[in-house]
């Protein structure tokens, strides 16, 4: 709007234009229409304002005439941007149908913003033609049509990728023996998998595999239950390993059970999980083979256990021997909330519990 | 409202999940829907200019997406939460901590310049040095300790408590034997001022097991160093060594630790009662008024008068 009649007075300025246009003269062929428009978008069927309004009345100074940009063959539309320049993609999404889509899908269009520079390149996406078939494709991989919204929240930069890329990776897959119950666990769970070229990810598979032999079925079976795992980075799995072989101290068989049992702990943060583990068997006197049954144990908080733990000392229930009576497995140390365990493990009452975290 | 810190946690860390947590709840809670949005649109064909006037326009109110939540964002971010901490506690003191949210921290402001004493407890061991004055330091020297006796303990804690509330007369510039000093006294404990030096009113032993032994401290203007230095001094006085192995504060002025939040309940769901229940406990607090006798009032009158 502001462009528009800046130029409108700027022209009447040059063209010594004094009368007081009629608002209605003005009106209908994009004045007004722009005026209610919100940002100058996305007119891409541009309204000027018609040549004959000012033809007729007014006189033309004529070294001015091939620049008036306004005295031109009717055919020529005018060059506006599709977009003004914006502050956020907030204020394009109420004229934008790819935006307003994926608001639908339930896209944050707002995580776009905050973590990514999404909004350099998504609003030249053609829905049509790029979005829905990638869409189409995801569904029939096997993401769930709840879940695409999450989907692509964390990664947009799939809507860039070609139909024929994201075909061939799905095609490696299916040539490694995943089936599709797996591809689909693997997509859902981790958007960024398409992103991996086949060879990055036959690295990858192949790094892990050598790294803790693994056969085939066990290699499948850890990229399924934690597909993260291979997209992470390389250098964090062999720091991991460092930390359970020389820190912890598992051997290489007992690493690799760990593995398969629970590959999420390749994820964490390898100082906290030495931390960890070190309270759970120096102080708690919780040896391997405890571990290695329940290895949920690991994922626990650590100021959780330290609570508990500590709880059961000052109530002289700490025993972790399964042979002798009033057994207390590592499980039922980490899972259920404070009351009932304060009220089912510890035989006590939740207002001990949280006296006795206050002691603490 | 009043919390109790955990140990190993740095305020930073503690004013972050209490921020999260409250961020976290308000934005869960039922929105307003977005607002509407009102669009004219001209019926007329744009491209046929010789129509002298609009035609018709046709006028749509809709839903404004740019007020939707996935666009705009969380209605309320941590940091739009101000949150002060009333007492600084160490990374490795746990206990009661006062925090002000928004407007309430000027009432923490008040009750800071009133300058509360805290108690505290301290766990602490006979028989080892370490360098940091923890018990999981490196340790210097390993002494023997058979020879303390509660008596002993006992003695030393009082001559220290007894120091202690002469230099309180000394900083205030009086004479301890002499009748202002008495006059000031009446009135009311003496306190230094906001960055005076470390003062304890207050020093006596709870339990005592040899190497084990719990005390317990009333002071004002202390620090997590200053404390574990006083346990080593301690020990050095009582011809051994000593180090800690929990501090903990049990009292910040009127808050205890019975007022105080575990971790687990830092959300929406126990905040509103507990500072209501806060709240309440401030304004019941006597009005202390401007005679209290401040460190520098009479060098230099810098501070304003104190009241709660």
């Amino acid at each position: 709007m502001l462009r528009h009649s800046l130029r409108f007075k700027h022209v009447k300025f040059l063209l010594g234009y004094t009368t007081i246009r009629n608002q209605a003269q003005c009106a209908g062929k994009g004045v007004v229409a722009s005026a209610v428009q919100q940002n100058n978008l996305p007119v891409i069927s541009f309204q000027k304002p018609g040549p004959h309004v000012l033809d007729d009345e007014l006189r033309l100074i004529p070294s001015q005439e091939i620049d008036n940009p306004l005295v031109v063959d009717s055919s020529f539309e005018g060059v506006t941007p599709l977009f003004s320049p914006s502050f956020n993609l907030a204020s394009l999404v109420n004229k934008s149908e790819l935006l307003q889509l994926m608001v639908k899908l339930g896209v944050s269009i707002h995580q776009w913003e905050r973590k990514t520079d999404v909004h350099s390149w998504v609003m030249a996406l053609d829905f049509k033609k790029d979005v829905q078939p990638i869409i189409q494709f995801l569904v029939d991989q096997g993401v769930a049509s709840d879940s695409l919204g999450l989907f692509f929240t964390k990664n947009p930069y799939i809507l860039k990728s070609s139909i024929e890329d994201l075909e061939i990776r799905i095609n490696y897959l299916h040539s490694k023996k995943f089936s599709s119950e797996m591809i689909s666990r693997i997509l859902s769970r981790n958007p960024h998998w398409l992103l991996f070229s086949p060879e990055r990810i036959d690295n990858r598979l192949g790094f892990v595999q050598q790294t803790f032999h693994l056969t085939g079925d066990e290699l499948r079976a850890v990229a399924t239950k934690e597909s993260r795992l291979i997209t992470s980075s390389l250098q964090g799995i062999k720091l991991m390993n460092f930390g359970f072989k020389e820190e912890m101290g598992f051997e290489a068989h007992q690493i690799k059970e760990l593995l398969l049992a629970k590959p999420k702990l390749w994820l964490m943060n390898k100082s906290m999980l030495v931390d960890r583990f070190d309270y759970l068997h120096n102080t708690m006197k919780m040896d391997y083979e405890s571990v290695l049954r329940f290895p949920a144990v690991l994922t626990c908080r650590g100021f959780r256990i330290k609570q508990r733990h500590e709880f059961l000392c000052h109530l002289n229930r700490a025993q972790y021997d399964p042979k002798l009576p009033r057994y207390v497995s590592p499980l039922q140390i980490i899972s259920d909330s404070d009351t009932y365990f304060a009220v089912h493990i510890a035989r006590s009452s939740i207002q001990d519990f949280n006296d006795f975290c206050k002691t603490m | 409202m009043c919390l109790y810190k955990p140990t190993q946690i740095s305020w930073k860390q503690m004013r972050n999940t209490l921020a999260f947590n409250i961020s976290r709840d308000i934005n869960e809670l039922e929105q307003d829907a977005p607002r509407k949005y009102v669009k004219i649109e001209s019926l007329t064909d744009g491209t046929n200019v010789d129509l002298p006037a609009p035609a018709s326009y046709s006028v749509t109110t809709i839903p404004n997406l740019a007020d939707h939540e996935l666009v705009r964002g969380p209605a309320i971010l941590a940091d739009d939460l101000r949150l002060q901490p009333g007492n600084l506690l160490g990374f490795r003191t746990a206990g009661v901590v006062v925090v002000g949210l928004n407007k309430g921290n000027r009432s923490l402001h008040n009750l800071n310049l009133s300058r509360p004493t805290s108690a505290y407890h301290i766990k602490s061991q006979f028989g080892l040095a370490t360098d940091s004055h923890w018990d999981d330091g490196k340790v210097w020297e390993k002494t023997t300790f058979i020879h303390i006796s509660r008596d002993k303990l006992d003695r030393m804690l009082a001559s220290i408590q007894a120091s202690n509330q002469k230099k309180m007369f000394e900083y205030c510039g009086v004479d301890p034997q002499s009748q202002t000093a008495y006059e000031l006294a009446s009135k009311g404990l003496l306190r230094p001022a906001v960055n005076g030096p470390p003062l304890i009113y207050g020093i006596k032993c709870v339990h005592f097991n040899p190497p084990d032994f719990t005390l317990e401290i009333h002071c004002v203007n202390e620090n997590e160093q200053y404390m574990a230095a006083l346990i080593h001094d301690l020990g050095l006085s009582l011809k051994t060594t000593a180090v800690c192995q929990q501090i903990r504060c049990i009292r910040y002025g009127c808050f205890t630790v019975d007022d105080a939040l575990l971790r687990k309940h830092w959300s929406l769901e126990y905040l509103p009662d507990h500072m209501s229940h806060c709240h309440t406990k401030l304004r019941s607090l006597p009005d202390i008024g401007p005679q209290l006798a401040t460190y520098d009032r009479l060098q230099s009158s810098q501070n304003p008068p104190t009241k709660s």
